[in-house]
């Protein structure tokens, strides 16, 4: 057992009943105001744990970047340790990450763009005035040595009347199947959480240490630990992007194929499903409201059953190849009992941030989604990242990306036709961009007593 | 010695692997005979072809006494051990690939390279993953015929011509509903065949 009191409460957790949410980026002067700042944070109990005994009104979780653990003061040869792609930031990362074009870093957002955080302060309300009080109690505890990079940045999620999950702003629910993690309270973890594939074709409970420090991961490895163990046992790493969604190209793309799309289904489309809505789903790998294309390939049915495997459907005749979703986790879909995707799965925390924009309006606002994923290793973010939402191989997709949120670029998607029904394949060619980087970087969530270490300065690397 | 496998000079999307380690005597003649079997037992062959980011791999054992020499000039080295010579091309990044090397056909891994010095055995994968490290030969160049398309791609590609080859002389005097029908069944055939190639993202 570990003790899930001195982790941070946003890794385990997902706050789904806190919607509002607020970023605040902080960049340290004076090491010793950046300790005394944390101390005084963690003295009156303000930085949220994994448990508690009475349910807050808001959370505080903090995390921190290389050049943020460096202002604090940490020594070099405990610097040393962290990972390359830590150490390097996401910035330097960029063309490895895909955010290339209007996604690459001079074109990002403030902070972002000019300046590097070095504390991201994340809070989280049941209610704004819950939200915004916090924030103001942060801000006048702000040392001189502490100071704020503006703008701080706004979150909120949404959901649709009478739904429970949430929603991103190209309409589809979100967050539906964060990783299943042994150990962790079935209170605290979502009843639709998903684990690895077996051998049997059940889900198994994926092993902590995937997502947390100083546990063994899958096949009883310890992922690579920073030193002391003190700072790093019980801590991850977090990969923080800003994502903007381009919703009006979206939707007009969809709207441009869907009339295409709708010739390759014989007899016309199934009732009351729209050939934008499928052809929608067929890119994202499930309907709109969640339901799996795989249990219910005609039609949505309003279930968030998540217990779906691929290996029924191996051309991809209901969830295609290449669709997002069987991209980002394939579950069976690879074969060999999950084996050769089991050490790439993420937990990801995403709020969305703006407007959603009514169907058939049109505006000049951005919005998108706050992408937060918490791993063991930055590897598993980038390989995910790299191999499979920016490069097609593993999937028998050639180069083709991700069609929702890969660096694609004018890319193409084949939808499989469906021998059982008729319907003939169809290939979306021309893919926009939709999602394009505007900011972010890699962070590091100390344990509560890694935060405390951190705060006495007495860091050695032995 | 390299940390990391890497076509220095070549182009392509497969990388190069080789690692050669030192075996005892006892070993050479059981991994001899556990490569013959392998050879011969089908269910390994199919996995490891299976592993399709894992477009080649060979095991070679060279005696003490057999390692080649420039000319008969060149003096014959006195070497304690005969060794194992591995030698694999995969797609992708180094650190996965052992892994899931090491997931999927531990069994033979374990087989063949148990007998090599301080061989730590494929599970938990961190120890292999160092030992691969220390032993691992970067090479300088590798050849790749189509550098824009992986050995998936290159299966996809064949089989795409190999049904359209046919296709074509089957469809000529067909009626135009018949040839309608006829080509959505081609496509069909090769749906999943038919992504776009070019470099490996960077």
């Amino acid at each position: 057992m570990f003790d899930f009191s001195n982790i941070q409460g946003n890794i385990l957790r997902g706050y789904a009943s806190f919607p509002h949410a607020r970023f605040l980026y902080l960049t340290i002067r004076d090491a010793s105001d950046a300790r005394s700042f944390i101390q005084s944070l963690l003295d009156a109990g303000s930085v949220t744990p994994g448990q508690w005994q009475e349910k807050p009104d808001a959370t505080l979780n903090f995390a921190l970047t290389f050049d943020g653990l460096r202002a604090f003061g940490l020594p070099e040869e405990s610097l040393a340790t962290f990972p390359p792609e830590f150490r390097e930031g996401m910035k330097v990362r960029a063309e490895v990450l895909g955010d290339v074009g209007k996604s690459s870093p001079e074109y990002w957002d403030e902070p972002w763009k000019t300046s590097r955080v070095h504390i991201l302060v994340m809070i989280y309300g049941k209610m704004t005035d819950a939200l915004e009080e916090r924030c103001r109690t942060l801000r006048q505890l702000l040392p001189a040595g502490v100071t704020e990079l503006g703008p701080d940045q706004p979150a909120e999620s949404f959901s649709m009347d009478g739904e429970t999950a949430r929603r991103e702003h190209f309409g589809f629910a979100d967050g539906l199947s964060n990783p299943d993690v042994e150990g962790v309270p079935r209170e605290t973890g979502a009843r639709k959480d998903i684990g690895n594939p077996d051998h049997s074709g059940r889900f198994r409970k994926i092993p902590l240490g995937e997502f947390i420090l100083g546990y063994p991961g899958e096949g009883g490895d310890l992922a690579p630990m920073p030193l002391p163990n003190l700072l790093a046992h019980n801590g991850t790493y977090m990969v923080f992007r800003k994502l903007e969604q381009n919703v009006p190209e979206f939707r007009d793309y969809i709207k441009a194929q869907a009339k295409s799309f709708a010739r390759t289904i014989p007899g016309g489309l199934p009732d009351r499903v729209s050939a934008e809505d499928f052809l929608a789903a067929k890119m994202m790998g499930r309907w709109q409201d969640g339901s799996s294309l795989i249990e219910h390939p005609q039609k949505p049915a309003r279930s968030l059953a998540n217990a779906f495997a691929y290996a029924d459907d191996p051309a991809g005749a209901r969830c295609p190849l290449g669709a997002h979703v069987r991209r980002t986790n394939p579950r069976d879909a690879l074969g060999f009992g999950g084996k050769t995707m089991s050490r790439h799965r993420l937990i990801r925390r995403g709020i969305t941030y703006g407007k959603f924009l009514p169907p058939g309006e049109r505006d000049n606002e951005s919005r998108g989604i706050i992408f937060i994923a918490f791993n063991s290793g930055f590897d598993q973010f980038e390989f995910v990242q790299r191999f499979w939402v920016n490069f097609g191989d593993d999937f028998e997709q050639g180069n083709d990306t991700d069609p929702i949120v890969g660096v694609g670029g004018r890319g193409q998607m084949v939808i499989p036709g469906d021998e059982a029904t008729g319907r003939r394949p169809f290939i979306c060619f021309d893919i926009p961009r939709f999602v394009e980087t505007k900011g972010g970087d890699y962070f590091f969530v100390p344990s509560l007593a890694a935060l405390r270490l951190l705060a006495s300065g007495r860091v050695h690397a032995s | 010695m390299a940390d990391r496998a890497s076509n220095k000079d070549g182009l392509g999307k497969a990388v190069t692997f080789n690692v050669i380690t030192p075996m005892n005597r006892f070993g050479t003649c059981v991994v001899r005979l556990a490569l013959w079997i392998f050879d011969r037992w089908k269910s390994t062959q199919n996995t490891a072809k299976a592993l399709a980011f894992l477009p080649f791999v060979h095991w070679v054992v060279v005696k003490r006494d057999c390692f080649p020499r420039v000319d008969d000039g060149q003096p014959t080295e006195k070497l304690n051990y005969d060794y194992l010579f591995f030698l694999s091309t995969f797609n992708g990044p180094w650190g996965p690939y052992i892994e899931a090397f090491a997931d999927v056909l531990y069994v033979p891994l374990d087989i063949v390279w148990f007998w090599s010095i301080r061989y730590p055995m494929a599970r938990p994968v961190g120890p292999l993953k160092t030992y691969i490290k220390r032993n691992q030969v970067e090479s300088d160049h590798s050849y790749s015929a189509y550098p824009g398309a992986s050995v998936r791609d290159v299966r996809a590609s064949l089989e795409v011509r190999r049904e359209l080859e046919q296709f074509a002389k089957t469809s000529l005097d067909l009626a135009p509903d018949k040839f309608a029908t006829e080509f959505n069944r081609l496509l069909m055939s090769v749906q999943n065949k038919l992504g776009t190639f070019g470099p490996i993202p960077e």
